[in-house]
Parts: C-alpha cells; sequence; structure tokens
C-alpha cells in the first residue's frame, strides 16, 4: 500500500522542479536587485516570504536556489551513477578475479572520506565553488552506486537465464547490458532518488559552510548561514531556506519508497 | 575469531597507507607556497628560501611524505606554518571538544533508535506504528545544521535554558561542559536516530518472514519473545553497517555543526586552517578523521564477527 | 470433551468444515479429517493444493490477515478460537512441527544446543542442566551425538540432513502428541530422505503420537501414512484409508494423479529396443575430464588450495541416443555440466563435440554452442522476466553464422513454439503470464532453435508437478523420436532415468561408479552406492500396475 507514497512525493518534486525551472525564465524579483530601505521584511502582498538583509526578495531567492540545489544533486547523481554502474556491472562480471578486488578495495577507500573531507581538500586546493560540491558529492556515490550494482548482478549472475544466455554464446559485456542492467534498474532508479536527496542535503550542508556555490549564486545552504547572525532580529529568514530543503527532501524520499514499492516484482505480482 | 580479526586490521592498514598518500599529494599539488603566502609578495629571497627550509619544504616531496606519515606515527604532526605550534597540540586541544560531541551524538542516536524501531515493529501496522513512521519521514529530511538553527532559536533564544554557543571548557567542569555540548549533540543525533529507527524496524520486519521464525514460533515462543531472542540479534547485522557509516557522517557533521554553535573544535580549526593556507594542519586533520572512519568500519567488522559465528569461521 | 478415558477412542485431532480465507481471498474450503494418536495421516497434493496452508492452520501460524472458519479440535481444545497464551503453551509442547526447507530452518545465529533447549526449558521448568540433558539425549536420539554434535555447534556447521535432525529434535524435544511434518524430505536427497523418513516413523512408535504427514510425492506417503487426504485447489479431493483410496480412487483428479506419478515409475524405457550402433562415431565424447575448483585461501599466505567436483571421468554419446546421469547433491553433475557447456575451465582431459574440441579456456566455436543446448532446473530463474517470449526463445539464434530477417526469426520462433506444443500467439507474452510446466516447454523451444545436436537437460523436470512432468517427459520423447536428438539427462530421480534414458552413468564424489544400460543398472545394480540409491528411493505401494490398462 505504501507505494501510494509516489503521489504527495511526485507532486512536492514537481512544484520544486517548476520553481527551479521556472526561475529560469521569471521571478517575482531580480534577485540581483538589492532594495537596503525594504531589508528584513517580513510578508506581505508586495515580498510574499520578506525581504533578507539585502532587501532582496526572499521567494526568489528560493526558487533561485531550488536551481542550484538541484543542479548540484543532479549532476552528482549522474556522475556517482555514469562511474559506479559500469564499474559495478565490471566486477560482477569479473567476479572474485583480482579487477573485482580491486574496484571493490578501490570503494573501501572512497567510503573512508565523507564528501565533506573530499569537498575541504578540494577546497584546500582550488578554492571554493559550486563545481567543488558536485565533485565532491558526485565521487561519495560512486561507491554506493558501484556497491550496489555489483551486489545485484553478482546475484543474477547466478541465475539460470545468464547461464542461458552464455550457452547462446553471449559475451559477458553483451549479458551485462541485455540482461544485467534492465533487471537492476529499478533498484538503481530507487537508489538515484535516494542519492538525489542526500545530494540536496549535502549541498546544503556544503554551501552552509561557505564551500558550495559562492555568492551572489543564491543557495539556499548559504541564505541559511547568512541568516544565522540576524536570527535575533529576523527568525523568519532562517525558516524558509530550511522547509525548502525539508519539502524537497521529504519528496525525493516519498517518491523513492514510493517507487520501491512499486516496482518491487513481488509486489507487483499480486497486484 | 582471531584469523578474521587479523585480516581486517591488514586491510585496515592498507587503506590507512593509501589513505594517506591521496591526502597528502592532493594537498600537495595545491598551487600556492605557504611560504610566500606567510611572508606576503614583497618577502626576501632569502628569508623565504630560510623559512623553507625550517618548515622542511625544501626537500623532495616522497622525503616529506615519509617524514608526515612517520611523524604522525610518533604522535608528530609537524609544526603549523601559520601559529609555529606543533600541530598535535592544537589537534589536541580540539579534539576534545570533538570526539567527546561525536561520541555524545552517536550514542544518543543509537539508544534512541534501537529501542523505537523495535517498538514500531512489534506494533507493526498500527497507528502508534504510522506516527513513528512520519516523525522518522520527517527527522530523515531535516538538514541536521537547520535544525540545529530551530534548537538555538528555542531553547536558547526564547526559553534561554543553554547558551546559544561556545563552550564552557572541560575546567568550567564536566557538567557545565556537557551542557555547552547537550543541543548540538542533539542536533546531530536526532536526523539519525530517524534514520537508523527506520533501518531497526525494517530489518526486523524483513527477519520475521524468515523461515527460522516460523520454527520459534511452532516452538512456542510468543511473538514478543521470538522478536526478543530470535529476530533483535540477526536484525542487527543490517544496523551495525549503517550505525558504521553514520560515524562517518556525524563526523562530517559534527564539522558544520561545530559553527552553528560556535564550538572551538576540529571543523573550525580545519575552515580557520584552510583561510590561512595552513596546509599541514588540513591535512592532519583530514588523516586524523579518516582514520577514525576506518577505525569504526574496523569495529563494525568486529562487531559482524560476534554477532554472526557464520562470519567468525569464514576462512575456515 | 474433558473426559480423559474418553480421548483414548476419540479422534487426537478433528478438522471439520475448515475453511480459511487471508484478506478476503478463500484458499482453503470445507476441509474435515480425524487423526487418531499413534497413526499417520498423510496429505498429499500438488503445488498450489493448500496443504501447507493446512498445517499452518492447525499451528494457528497463519499470515496477517487470515480468517478460519469451522472447527480445529485438538486434544480437547477448539484451536481455532484459543487464545495466543494457551496456544504457545501447546504449540512445541503438545504439537511439533518440521518444515521443508532445512537450509533456512535454524536460526544461524545460535548454536542448536540452545534452539532445541529453549525449546525444553519453556514448557518444562527445568534447570539449564537439566535442559541440556534433555535436550542431549533428543539429539542423540535423532541421530546426532554429542560426541560428534557438541550443542556447541552452529547450524551452518551442518548438512542439510543434519539441520533437518535438528529442526526434528526441537519438535520432539517435549514428546508431543501430535507431530505435523511439512514436506519435510522434499529439499534431501534420497538417501538421506530414506533415513529421515525411518526415523520420523521410529520416533511416531515409540512415543505413539500421532503423524501428520505432508508432501507432493505419493510413494513417500503410501509408504508412511495409515490414512490420506488428497487435496487440490483448496479442496479436499477424497480421503480414506490408504488401501481404500490407493486401490479403489473415486475421483477423477485422485485416478490422474496416481496414473502421472505410477507413469514415471512403471512404464519402461521409450528406447529399449534399438540401441544405437556402437563402432560408430560418438557425438559427443568425453575422456578423462577433470574439474577443480579453487577453495578460498586460509590466510593470505596459505599455498592456495582446489577442490577436485569432477574426478576423470569418461562417457560417449551417439546421436539419437539418451543418456542418464544420476546422483546426489554435491556429486559434480552441475560441474560437469557447466564443463560440457564450455562455460568451466577443464583442468585436464577432453571434451569432444562432434570432432571438436570443447572447453571454457578458448572460446567456443558458435558451430559447437550450436550443437549442444540446455534446459535448466528452476522454470521461473530461466528467463529474463523483462523480455518477451519471441526474445527468449530466439534467443539462441545469435549463434547462427548470418544474421536472419526479423521476418525469418519471427517463422522459427513459431516454428519452435508450435512444436512444443504451445501457440505462436504466445510470443508476444511476458515470462510471468506462464505455468511452470509452459515455462519449460519454452526453455525446450528455445534450445531446438537452433536444431542442436544434443539437449542437456539438468533436473529438466524436478520442478514440475507429477501431472505436468509426464506431459513434459512426454514431449522429449517425442521430439527426440522426430528429430533424432540426444539427451544427456541430468536428474537425481530415477524414475524420471528409468523412463526416459537408454543408457545411465551413476555419479558420486566426482566419479562414475556404475554405468549401463538403464534397465540393467536399475534392475540389477552392481555397485554398493547404486545399490543403496535404488533401495533409498520410495516405491509406489499398493497401486497395481494392473490398474493402469
Amino acid at each position: 500500500m505504501s507505494w501510494r507514497s509516489i503521489i504527495p512525493g511526485a507532486i512536492l518534486v514537481f512544484t520544486v522542479m517548476l520553481a527551479a525551472l521556472g526561475s529560469l525564465f521569471w521571478t517575482p524579483y531580480d534577485v540581483a536587485d538589492l532594495d537596503i530601505r525594504n531589508k528584513m521584511q517580513t510578508s506581505s502582498i508586495e515580498h510574499w516570504l520578506g525581504t533578507d538583509h539585502f532587501g532582496r526578495d526572499i521567494f526568489s531567492m528560493l526558487m533561485v536556489g531550488a536551481r542550484t540545489s538541484i543542479a548540484v544533486a543532479l549532476v552528482a547523481v549522474g556522475i556517482g551513477m555514469g562511474v559506479g554502474v559500469p564499474l559495478g556491472l565490471f566486477a560482477a562480471a569479473r567476479a572474485h578475479g583480482w579487477i573485482d578486488e580491486l574496484i571493490m578495495r578501490g570503494n573501501d577507500l572512497v567510503f573512508a572520506f565523507p564528501a565533506l573531507l573530499i569537498a575541504i581538500m578540494i577546497t584546500a586546493v582550488f578554492g571554493p565553488s559550486a563545481l567543488n560540491a558536485i565533485i565532491a558529492i558526485g565521487i561519495f556515490n560512486i561507491p554506493v552506486f558501484a556497491r550496489l550494482s555489483r551486489g545485484a548482478a553478482l546475484s543474477l549472475w547466478t541465475r539460470e537465464f545468464i547461464l542461458a544466455a552464455k550457452v547462446a554464446g553471449k559475451g559477458a559485456f553483451r549479458i551485462s547490458f541485455e540482461h544485467v542492467l534492465p533487471n537492476i534498474s529499478n533498484l538503481l532508479i530507487v537508489q538515484g532518488t535516494i542519492q538525489f536527496s542526500l545530494g540536496i542535503l549535502a549541498e546544503a550542508g556544503l554551501s552552509y559552510v561557505g564551500l558550495g556555490a559562492q555568492p551572489p549564486v543564491p543557495s539556499w545552504g548559504r541564505m541559511l548561514a547568512e541568516s544565522q547572525t540576524l536570527i535575533t532580529l529576523a527568525p523568519h529568514l532562517a525558516l524558509y531556506p530550511g522547509l525548502a530543503i525539508v519539502f524537497t527532501v521529504l519528496g525525493l524520499n516519498l517518491l523513492g519508497d514510493g517507487l520501491r514499492d512499486w516496482l518491487d516484482p513481488r509486489l507487483r505480482r499480486e497486484r | 575469531m582471531l584469523r578474521f580479526v587479523l585480516t581486517r586490521l591488514m586491510s585496515l592498514l592498507a587503506t590507512l597507507v593509501v589513505a594517506s598518500c591521496i591526502v597528502f599529494f592532493v594537498i600537495e599539488v595545491v598551487p600556492g607556497d605557504p611560504a610566500s603566502f606567510m611572508l606576503g609578495i614583497n618577502a626576501q629571497p632569502d628569508t623565504l628560501a630560510a623559512l623553507r627550509a625550517e618548515l622542511g619544504l625544501d626537500v623532495p616531496k616522497w622525503q616529506r611524505y615519509l617524514h608526515w606519515t612517520g611523524g604522525m606515527l610518533s604522535g608528530d604532526f609537524g609544526t603549523s606554518y601559520t601559529y609555529r605550534t606543533p600541530v598535535a597540540n592544537m589537534i589536541a586541544d580540539r579534539l576534545w571538544i570533538s570526539l567527546p560531541l561525536a561520541l555524545f551524538a552517536l550514542a544518543l542516536s543509537t539508544l534512541i533508535a534501537l529501542p523505537v524501531g523495535l517498538w514500531a515493529a512489534s506494533r507493526r501496522g498500527s497507528y502508534a506504528d504510522s506516527v513513528v513512521m512520519g516523525f522518522t519521514q520527517l527527522g530523515v529530511a531535516i538538514p541536521n545544521f537547520w535544525f540545529a538553527l530551530l534548537l538555538v532559536m528555542l531553547f536558547a533564544i526564547k526559553l534561554g535554558w543553554f547558551s546559544a554557543g561556545g563552550f564552557a571548557g572541560w575546567d568550567a567542569g564536566a557538567f557545565a561542559a556537557m551542557k555547552s555540548l547537550m543541543l548540538p549533540a542533539i542536533a546531530l543525533a536526532l536526523p539519525q536516530a530517524a534514520i537508523l529507527t527506520r533501518v531497526m524496524r525494517s530489518s526486523l520486519l524483513d527477519v520475521m518472514n524468515e523461515d527460522y521464525i516460523r520454527t520459534a514460533r511452532a516452538k512456542g515462543l510468543s511473538v514478543r519473545q521470538v522478536l526478543l531472542k530470535h529476530a533483535l540479534r540477526n536484525a542487527l547485522i543490517p544496523v551495525l553497517t549503517i550505525i558504521g557509516l553514520q560515524f562517518s557522517f556525524l563526523i562530517a557533521g559534527a564539522i558544520i555543526i561545530e559553527n552553528v554553535f560556535f564550538l572551538p573544535g576540529l571543523g573550525r580549526l580545519i575552515f580557520q586552517s584552510i583561510a590561512q593556507r595552513d596546509l599541514i594542519v588540513v591535512e592532519s586533520v583530514v588523516m586524523l578523521l579518516v582514520f577514525a572512519v576506518v577505525i569504526i568500519t574496523f569495529l563494525v567488522d568486529v562487531a559482524y564477527a560476534w554477532v554472526d559465528p557464520r562470519l567468525r569461521q569464514a576462512n575456515r | 470433551m474433558n473426559d480423559k478415558e474418553q480421548s483414548l477412542t476419540q479422534p487426537l485431532l478433528t478438522l471439520s468444515s475448515v475453511g480459511l480465507s487471508i484478506h478476503g481471498s478463500p484458499i482453503l474450503h470445507n476441509i474435515s479429517f480425524e487423526l487418531h494418536a499413534g497413526k499417520t495421516l498423510g496429505i498429499i497434493g500438488e503445488s498450489g493444493s493448500g496443504k501447507s496452508m493446512t498445517a499452518l492452520s492447525i499451528m494457528q501460524l497463519l499470515p496477517r490477515g487470515s480468517t478460519v472458519h469451522g472447527d480445529i479440535h485438538f486434544d480437547g481444545h477448539k484451536l481455532n478460537s484459543l487464545d495466543e497464551v494457551s496456544l504457545c503453551q501447546l504449540r512445541g509442547s503438545d504439537i511439533g512441527m518440521i518444515f521443508q526447507e532445512p537450509m533456512t530452518a535454524l536460526n544461524p545465529v545460535k548454536t542448536i544446543g540452545e534452539q532445541v533447549s529453549e525449546s525444553v526449558r519453556l514448557h518444562r521448568r527445568l534447570s539449564r542442566v537439566e535442559a541440556d540433558l534433555v535436550t542431549l539425549k533428543t539429539l542423540a536420539r535423532v541421530g546426532l551425538p554429542n560426541a560428534e554434535f557438541p550443542l556447541s555447534r552452529y547450524p551452518h556447521e551442518l548438512s542439510g540432513g543434519q539441520r533437518q535432525r535438528v529442526v526434528i529434535a526441537i519438535a520432539v524435544a517435549c514428546q508431543p502428541k501430535l507431530l505435523i511434518a511439512d514436506e519435510p524430505t522434499t529439499a534431501l536427497d534420497v538417501t538421506t530422505q530414506a533415513a529421515i523418513l525411518t526415523l520420523l516413523d521410529e520416533l511416531k512408535k515409540e512415543h505413539g503420537l500421532a503423524l501428520l504427514l505432508i508432501s507432493h510425492d505419493l510413494a513417500v506417503v503410501s509408504n508412511m501414512a495409515d490414512d490420506i487426504v488428497v487435496m487440490n485447489n483448496g479442496k479436499l479431493v477424497e480421503s480414506g484409508t490408504i488401501e481404500s483410496v490407493f486401490n479403489h480412487p473415486r475421483e477423477p483428479y485422485t485416478r490422474m494423479l496416481f496414473e502421472a506419478s505410477a507413469l514415471n515409475r512403471v512404464q519402461q524405457p521409450a528406447g529399449a529396443e534399438p540401441i544405437p550402433p556402437i563402432n560408430s562415431h560418438p557425438l559427443l565424447s568425453v575422456s578423462d575430464l577433470v574439474c577443480e575448483y579453487p577453495v578460498p585461501r586460509e590466510t593470505l599466505f596459505s599455498k592456495a588450495r582446489s577442490f577436485r567436483a569432477v574426478d576423470r571421468v569418461s562417457f560417449d554419446i551417439h546421436k539419437g541416443e539418451s543418456m542418464g546421469l544420476v546422483g546426489e547433491s554435491g556429486c559434480g553433475k552441475s560441474t560437469l555440466t557447466r564443463a560440457l557447456l564450455g562455460l568451466m575451465p577443464l583442468h585436464s582431459g577432453s571434451i569432444v563435440l562432434a570432432g571438436e574440441s570443447v572447453s571454457a579456456q578458448q572460446a567456443v566455436s558458435r558451430a559447437a554452442r550450436r550443437r549442444m543446448q540446455v534446459v535448466f532446473q528452476d522454470p521461473y530463474g530461466s528467463f529474463n522476466p523483462r523480455h518477451k517470449v519471441v526474445k527468449l526463445v530466439s534467443e539462441p539464434l545469435h549463434l547462427l553464422d548470418s544474421k536472419l530477417s526479423e521476418r525469418e526469426r519471427i517463422v522459427r520462433v513459431d516454428e519452435a513454439l508450435i512444436r512444443v506444443g504451445l501457440s505462436s500467439l504466445d510470443k508476444g507474452k511476458y515470462i510471468h503470464e506462464f505455468s511452470g510446466g509452459q515455462r519449460q516447454r519454452i526453455a525446450i523451444a528455445r534450445s531446438l532453435i537452433v536444431m542442436p545436436d544434443i539437449i542437456i537437460l539438468d533436473e529438466a523436470v524436478s520442478a514440475l508437478d507429477v501431472s505436468i512432468r509426464a506431459s513434459v517427459l512426454e514431449l522429449l520423447t517425442q521430439l527426440a523420436k522426430q528429430h533424432g536428438l540426444a539427451y544427456l539427462f541430468i536428474s537425481h530421480d530415477l524414475d524420471v532415468v528409468r523412463r526416459v534414458t537408454d543408457r545411465v552413468l551413476v555419479m558420486r564424489h566426482g566419479q562414475f561408479v556404475e554405468c549401463g544400460q538403464t534397465r540393467d543398472v536399475l534392475t540389477n545394480p552392481q555397485h554398493a552406492y547404486t545399490k543403496e540409491l535404488i533401495a533409498a528411493t520410495p516405491k509406489l505401494n499398493y497401486f497395481s500396475t494392473n490398474d493402469l490398462r
């Protein structure tokens, strides 16, 4: 029954996506417009969610911030899948060989570096940027997808339909793409939404400590960082970006949970 | 069992060696020269050379790597470029804030999550279960630093029960010190506890579908007895993995949370050092954190073997 | 009911008009039977007949959302209206249960001693030491003496048969009045099966307990039971004493079931008369084949060792010949199959198929692969669930030297489907739309599509119900006649081998212990192991062959 959580999940994610895409064409105010006279206002007809300490419109900034968050998290998932899945499939096709061993040990190694540490190291070398955040989260995603796809592929490789394909003379590469990949795609989609939501959280964390997108590009994490000094004067500044993050992540998680139940072949057979 | 531990120790050492190479060489390819950064653009070449010699920057990179790792083994982390004091001392002071914070949060998260997960699983499908699951869904989605801000707003600014930030110091007594770590630990722990609760619950429910649970029920054990005597220990296996993984999230999280509460821990140290190009400090702190993650992974592996007899004899 | 003396003449277990529905969908309808102390009742039925659900209804261990109607009376209790606490007191103490899958029926993180004594301590007020004594005695009784199997053993250190003995020990440790055995030997080898069945029979006699034996195997039930219940589709088809039901089945379904089972057993091999000329060149020739697996190293520095799964075996198969290969699990059958299919490197020796050498070391040529195809055991796992039948069946066409046009492929798929008794309309469906028997037909169609000379049938009918098994075997015999196909028929089931093969190889510990004409080997075995295997195979009693006519 819990596949029904797809609906609220999809609505939340769709709304945020729409805001992000919409911000490319229209925002209530230009986020580069400073209007110091109207700084730190609360909600009004003109400024739906108020203004920040430079008088910028919070709602517009949230829309543009959604773009940053989604872009960073989405590209990071892309990196993780693009590199991790082929590695995992390759490792499974050569199970227990030295290549498999090398890939898996490499994965263990990456797991020893939380995304934040990778970001810190990159920043130490190249200075802070949104690209940092993408690379750091992306690298951290690689072993997640590699492990997942290797594990799932390994159990598939013992299945008889793969043996049948071998008997039909197909090579490991072809079997991986014709038989293994389609059968693990559900898992990858579900994990993809989970990593996407973790990516949103990570991006927010990185830009909060200044390792992510740099001013003047608005990002939810940095909006929170800037609000912190004004927390006694204008608590609403700390509220909206946080809620935006929570809604996005919640939406993605609900969507992921729902998809998992929806795509689970065991449950589907019963339907 | 001993053989299992030894094999794991070997791979732990290998991971550390490779990790130290990565950390060293990534940070050493940095274009900026610490010596010229410290003395400014107008530095005289000979003063620069003298400083480089003093900092040990004039020898080949592989020698510096050996010096650095060899030093770390004996507790000598080198000398800070900025403050000219031993890095080991700087780290030690900060460690006494970051480590208790991470452990406090880990303990809090585990102590909350395991009983709640067990409770929800035993009342699967009930109203109480749905409420718990709803809260965990929310907990998973909340960024810990924002949660920290909300806690500050409520407990420090509005109610005034805690201070909004800063660290009382261990000299002020254990109670005062723990009190200043309380809000940060809660902020770190609750989102992790939400994840752990979900894992605990679903792992228990998975195990409850196993054949041996049916065998145990056929023996005459009640659902509750089966849950505690048979399901719990088996369900802990995936839970341990998550606890291990969470430690690395907690370390990362602690770095951010220290910023929210202005705690002078390793996180503050690392950002300060990046800003001041004090690379040897960055290197050493990163390496220390990697070491902590690897050690925890090792402990989780050993705990696995303790829970699951099949792994104890894996090499037989 | 509370009159104790009456219970001697009264049945121990009575089901009257029991029905079961799960989440509203009906599973069991109107099941009634009785079981007396000291007797064995056999419940027989094919998969999905509801026999396991009947057992779980008695235990009241049904899945969530189940509702039971009717009465289940046991020893003065109405089980389906008893509260959970009283049920827990009955389970394990008065009613014991044994399950089908011994590999997963024991808790992997607890010792066998803990698992048996837990049941003892739960139902009797005994100290730990006393409970351990009972446990030792019970384990010794089920054939696991303490000297070899101390209480500190973990389940993963035991074989399937030994684990099933532990499960039995748990079930009988408190000397129950009723023992329910749900397919207790289905997952075991025949020799182990014989030992476990003997043990159950002895325990029944020693303790005078009532045994409810659930099985799909008529022969097992016919040897053990006093009374029998035949179930189909959640309904009770027929019941009575074993003699009356076996000798005079009233219902058509029972008759069909018995005939299908008997067909498997009694008929003579199809190709008994024309033995292929031995002097011709063999189609497949295996000589001195050795296959080894690497065993994981104990430590990083110890020497790599290997396990010899196939040890110097030689045999020939001629065109049109049907060869059987029998052996229990772990005898090396699967390794041999993998080697023949070119999926596993050979350690030494050779496999020659129509003059061409086969081994995984060098790429097996398309021509060789075309000559040899395979049908696997599992009708569910043999197909990629995401492909349509047309793609599944046409997969081996990849082996043709020239690529076929789309129309030619379809024509070949249609032909193959029709040849195995399916319709060409089936090619647009997905595999989950077919039953187990139909899936095996599709697997056969897939192997036929490249017109091979030999098909390896790896336990190809083991997972099928008896009635379906008979029709698939019929199809195989017919295809062999039409196309001059050779078969290598790998099976643990002697009766299936007897039915379809000309010659047979008996394998044990990686070697052939006996080979020869199937009829000779099975009627007059020479090697002790073959004799043991034949003796262990349950015979279908009571049912006289005359009735077959």
